[in-house]
């Protein structure tokens, strides 16, 4: 058994391809990203480091790692991630705990710089996407329920924000929220629980600004100049949008760009590159990044669509709209659109967590177009049951393997997908042998 | 059977019945699904407009774009070094570190605190006061913490950055921004610093200018394009410069200056000076030394002087040269330029007596010797040496009005003298034909009333007849490396004052007013030319009785001129002497003698013995 049904169900359901549209827009933007990073960070580089090359080399370095994370996501069969969501999880809000709580003890003391630390909060966006994956598709329909979905998300969003907060991330914080509430939303969630929890997270959201300082200043220089963003007092502001107005339509080319002087743009290899890009490119480069992240996200939402499960479906939903976000709150930012959030750009900002956790991402979308059903939006409905229906008929004999009422309901769309990953559980390495078998009796 | 989708809710069943049961509500959720994707569609549409409208707002009609301007922190460039004739370093760049943050990017206490802590670590700089700065100016953009911290120091707080950045990504350290600041640096302290002049931060400028001297007047030249900024390998030579370096190196900037300067002529020079200034009680003081035969000033100090690297410390006045910026009356001094003048006119000749009645009127006015004495007939020389001013009007009234002024300007008074350095004067000569003109300023201009010189003028004029009538550019810059490639500056001869002829019989003329007159000039073992003058100091109330402004000017050896010197001491102790042939005459012979010694000029006899056929 098995074998002949699997063998015979694969070149439908699962191409085995991956999203090879996907790999290519995030490959322009990587490369922009390089080529724009060591134009943006030459003479700080030059100026503190001596070294021209000093933050794209590091750049470059990080993107290899990047890689051979996307890689190492791009095989991880994604199913996977549902059951390490939990402890994940865990291990993020241990993190950012952890953080908060050395940064207390760091306060005037020396040895704090001297202990490296890694950005938990950038990995907190791509866990917390798989925790609600994992955990929405648990909760299936009963989501519309105030007590299963409600609740339990709202607590959940608030000791993921708080933690957050107290970084302090405040708009790594909104990143979540809203990536998360996205999801619960495609989801199928109850409208009047989402605004409820649109209400409480605007509430709070106000507050948290309101008490904390910076964040409220910024906000009331964003009310300010919003009709004159060059007269803003906000330096990042004004040289951001003045940067964009020195590029024009063609720009000024690469590398003749003023923003990354110094005294000009802040942090112009980082969160503001994008303003790099709209001087040296002009108006043509920043409507093709723009155009590479929808295209992204189009690819991203397609491999959503065509998520052979729940679970994959919400995940990649989550990736892309947590990707597409970041990057159009950074662009927004630059174009004044939006108050200063320290948002990067993804793929194409300096920074080694943000861009690994970015890769990463894309390679769990890249895994979850393998299994791609063909279901559009138009013939959804019937590709969607087809996929399934082979599915159940296949295995229809065969008892859930996952225990625990919460897990059981998912327990169809796993299966069709555990059965592709052999080596999965210890049944499917009976499995496996068996297929071996069979294959030697082929021979 | 058919079952709708992803997540239809599984009870342990049969899948047929689950299928059958759920068939209906997963149908719906399938379209309702399509309807939210649409609307997350719809959502990351309208951020998408809202960024398209905004970049097309600013990148293709750039309203406002006339404002987009930026203007930068400038930086301070690489300036050239200035070494004396030998290569001796006057002023040389150092380079530091100017610590500089960005508050808004510290908007917490705790990254203040974790900053302020590491500075303090890092660079010493005081936590609590790097805490008070970054709270009061939370709202700038740029606050400077260090104006200037060791280079080493600096390099600390950079390889802390570094590693933070390869361990952390973004620290709150980073907001720190490390600038190289050059500072001007004077291996000699304070010598020439009149001459040198200063580099300073002028009001409402955003770089550093040389005010002053040499570094004023050559600024453009020593100053790299501005805004060109430092870069840190570039300085490795420079980290150890300082005290120990005497030789010439050439500088990061590449644009250097060889002045004519001679560092040991300029320390005996302020040496002297300040020990004139003791001995005399006088308030302030010059002497300028130069090369009559090329107009190169080998030395010009003024005192008191001032640190160049102090200079904020300093009374603003004492930044001023005396020597170029400060006109006075020069007195008799400027009977040699009488004398000369009448020579050379043939009006007399130098063995041509004249009697001295004890009076002449000129014009409206009655002029007497400064004793009030009459010395009857008596030689030009003798006049000189006695100072007669009786005598000297006598040699104006001969020359009329228009020759004298013509030869006064030929010696280039009344106007600069085109020496190379910031801040020189043109002194004040009335001439016929202004209002303030009349007949009498003839007889006063005639032993240096009436009429203001500066001390580079009344020298040069000297110089004018020690180099045989020909009067040349005064130049403290001999020579101008740029980028490896060095300009010499030719002597320039600005024109003849007087015949060779009538030099050589002046020269005879002053070293018989030395030898005769201001017998506290000579040098023992050299002839020495010169002459001494005391002026009275104009006020509202006519001239003072007691205060004088007190010159010698005279050039050694006379028969070849190593160099003029000019010694000014003003308002000398009346308790000491108020007069010029006790003061600034024996002042003169110290310097005099002790440049001779340096020169290692041998005495006349011995000279003068090797060279029967000359002069």
């Amino acid at each position: 058994m098995g074998v002949n049904a699997k063998t015979g169900e694969r070149p439908q359901a699962a191409q085995g391809h991956y999203d090879w549209g996907l790999l290519t827009v995030v490959t322009l933007l990587l490369l922009l990203g390089l080529v724009m990073v060591f134009s943006a960070s030459y003479p700080r580089g030059l100026e503190g480091f001596d070294n021209p090359y000093y933050f794209v080399a590091r750049q470059f370095i990080w993107l290899l790692v990047g890689a051979g994370g996307l890689v190492v996501a791009a095989r991880i069969p994604y199913l996977l991630w549902n059951r390490w969501s939990v402890p994940l999880m865990g291990g993020t809000l241990l993190a950012l705990l952890a953080v908060i709580l050395i940064g207390d003890e760091r306060l005037g003391s020396s040895r704090t710089y001297y202990q490296g630390s890694i950005q938990p909060s950038e990995a907190a966006k791509i866990s917390v996407i798989l925790y609600v994956s994992a955990w929405l598709n648990s909760k299936g329909a009963r989501i519309r329920h105030a007590r299963a979905g409600l609740l339990p998300f709202g607590v959940l969003m608030g000791v993921v924000s708080v933690l957050i907060v107290l970084q302090p991330e405040i708009t790594v914080a909104v990143l979540i929220v809203v990536t998360s509430a996205i999801m619960l939303f495609v989801a199928g969630a109850d409208l009047k629980q989402l605004a409820v929890i649109g209400a409480v997270a605007t509430a709070t959201f106000l507050l948290v600004v309101q008490y904390t300082g910076y964040a409220a200043e910024r906000i009331s220089h964003y009310l300010t100049w919003m009709g004159d963003p060059v007269a803003s007092e906000e330096w990042q502001v004004s040289q951001g949008v003045q940067a964009l107005m020195r590029g024009g339509l063609f720009g000024r080319g690469l590398g003749n760009g003023l923003a990354q002087q110094t005294g000009y743009l802040p942090l112009s290899w980082s969160d503001n590159i994008f303003g790099v890009i709209g001087e040296e490119l002009g108006l043509l480069g920043t409507l093709c990044v723009l155009l590479l992240f929808l295209l992204l996200a189009y690819r991203g939402l397609r491999i959503a669509l065509r998520a052979p499960d729940n679970f994959g479906m919400l995940l990649a939903t989550g990736i892309t709209a947590s990707l597409l976000l970041q990057a159009l709150l950074n662009m927004a930012v630059i174009v004044a659109v939006s108050p200063p959030t320290g948002m990067t750009l993804p793929f194409v900002s300096y920074g080694g967590s943000s861009l690994v956790a970015s890769l990463v991402g894309i390679g769990i979308l890249l895994n979850i177009s393998r299994f791609g059903v063909n279901r559009t939006l138009q013939t959804g409905e019937q590709t969607g049951r087809k996929a399934h229906e082979r599915d159940d008929l296949g295995r229809g004999d065969r008892r859930p393997r996952l225990s625990g009422t919460g897990r059981r309901q998912t327990a169809h769309s796993f299966q069709s997908t555990i059965e592709r990953f052999p080596w999965e559980t210890a049944k499917a390495e009976q499995r496996r042998r068996a297929a071996a078998k069979s294959a030697q009796k082929r021979k | 059977m058919t079952t709708a989708g992803v997540r239809e809710v599984a009870p342990p069943a049969a899948p047929q019945a689950i299928s059958e049961q759920h068939l209906g509500p997963s149908a719906a959720t399938q379209r309702r699904e399509l309807w939210r994707f649409w609307s997350l569609v719809l959502l990351f549409g309208l951020l998408t407009a809202s960024v398209v409208f905004a970049l097309v707002l600013h990148q293709a009609l750039r309203l406002g774009g006339v404002r987009a301007t930026a203007q930068p922190h400038q930086a301070d460039s690489a300036r050239g070094t200035i070494v004396d004739r030998n290569g001796a370093v006057l002023v040389a760049d150092q380079y530091f570190y100017e610590v500089s943050v960005d508050p808004g990017q510290l908007n917490q206490d705790e990254d203040r605190q974790t900053v302020a802590t590491a500075l303090e670590q890092l660079a010493g700089l005081p936590a609590s006061q790097t805490i008070d700065l970054l709270r009061s100016y939370a709202e700038r953009r740029y606050l400077r913490l260090a104006r200037a911290i060791p280079l080493e120091q600096g390099e600390r707080i950079l390889a802390e950055q570094q590693r933070l950045t390869e361990e952390q990504g973004v620290h709150p350290l980073t907001a720190v921004t490390l600038t190289l600041a050059p500072q001007r640096y004077y291996p000699e302290q304070s010598l020439a610093a009149h001459l040198l002049g200063i580099v300073a931060m002028l009001d409402g400028a955003t770089w550093l200018r040389g005010v002053y001297g040499v570094e004023g007047y050559y600024d453009s030249f020593l100053r790299e394009r501005d805004g060109v900024r430092l870069t840190r390998q570039t300085t490795q030579p420079f980290t150890q410069l300082p005290t120990q370096v005497r030789r010439f190196l050439p500088s990061l900037a590449g644009r250097d200056l060889v002045l004519t300067i001679d560092r040991g002529v300029q320390w005996i020079v302020e040496e002297e000076l300040q020990q004139a200034l003791e001995i005399y009680g006088a308030q302030t003081g010059s002497i300028l030394v130069m090369e009559p035969q090329s107009g190169a000033v080998l030395a010009m100090a003024s005192a008191p002087t001032y640190d160049p690297g102090a200079f904020a410390e300093a009374d603003p006045a004492l930044l001023i040269n005396p020597a170029i910026s400060a006109q006075y009356e020069p007195g008799s001094v400027f009977k040699i330029i009488t004398a000369a003048a009448a020579l050379d006119s043939g009006v007399v000749t130098a063995t041509q007596i004249l009697t001295d009645s004890g009076s002449i009127a000129v014009g409206q006015r009655v002029i007497l010797n400064s004793d009030r004495a009459g010395y009857g007939p008596v030689t030009m020389a003798e006049a000189l040496a006695r100072s007669l001013n009786v005598i000297t009007a006598q040699w104006a009234l001969l020359l009329g009005e228009q020759q004298f002024y013509q030869y006064i300007e030929r010696f280039g008074f009344g106007k600069v003298t085109e020496v190379d350095l910031a801040g020189e004067i043109y002194g004040l000569v009335k001439q016929p034909g202004m209002l303030n003109w009349s007949l009498s300023d003839l007889g006063t201009n005639s032993f240096g009333q009436g009429l203001a010189v500066t001390p580079i003028q009344m020298a040069n004029a000297t110089a004018a007849i020690a180099n045989g009538g020909r009067l040349m550019r005064p130049y403290v810059v001999a020579e101008r490396a740029l980028d490896g490639q060095v300009q010499v500056t030719e002597p320039t001869v600005l024109g003849t004052a007087v015949s060779a002829e009538t030099a050589r019989q002046m020269t005879d003329i002053l070293v018989e007013v030395v030898e005769q007159g201001n017998q506290a000039a000579r040098v023992p073992g050299y002839r020495v030319a010169g002459k001494s003058g005391t002026a009275q100091i104009p006020t509202q109330e006519g001239y003072t009785e007691d205060e004088t402004i007190v010159t010698f000017v005279g050039y050694a050896p006379a028969d070849a001129p190593r160099f003029v010197v000019l010694v000014k001491l003003e308002r000398p102790d009346p308790a000491i002497s108020r007069w010029a042939g006790r003061t600034a005459a024996p002042t003169f012979s110290r310097v005099a003698s002790r440049l001779l010694r340096y020169y290692g000029v041998p005495p006349d006899a011995t000279r003068l013995g090797q060279q029967p056929t000359g002069q």
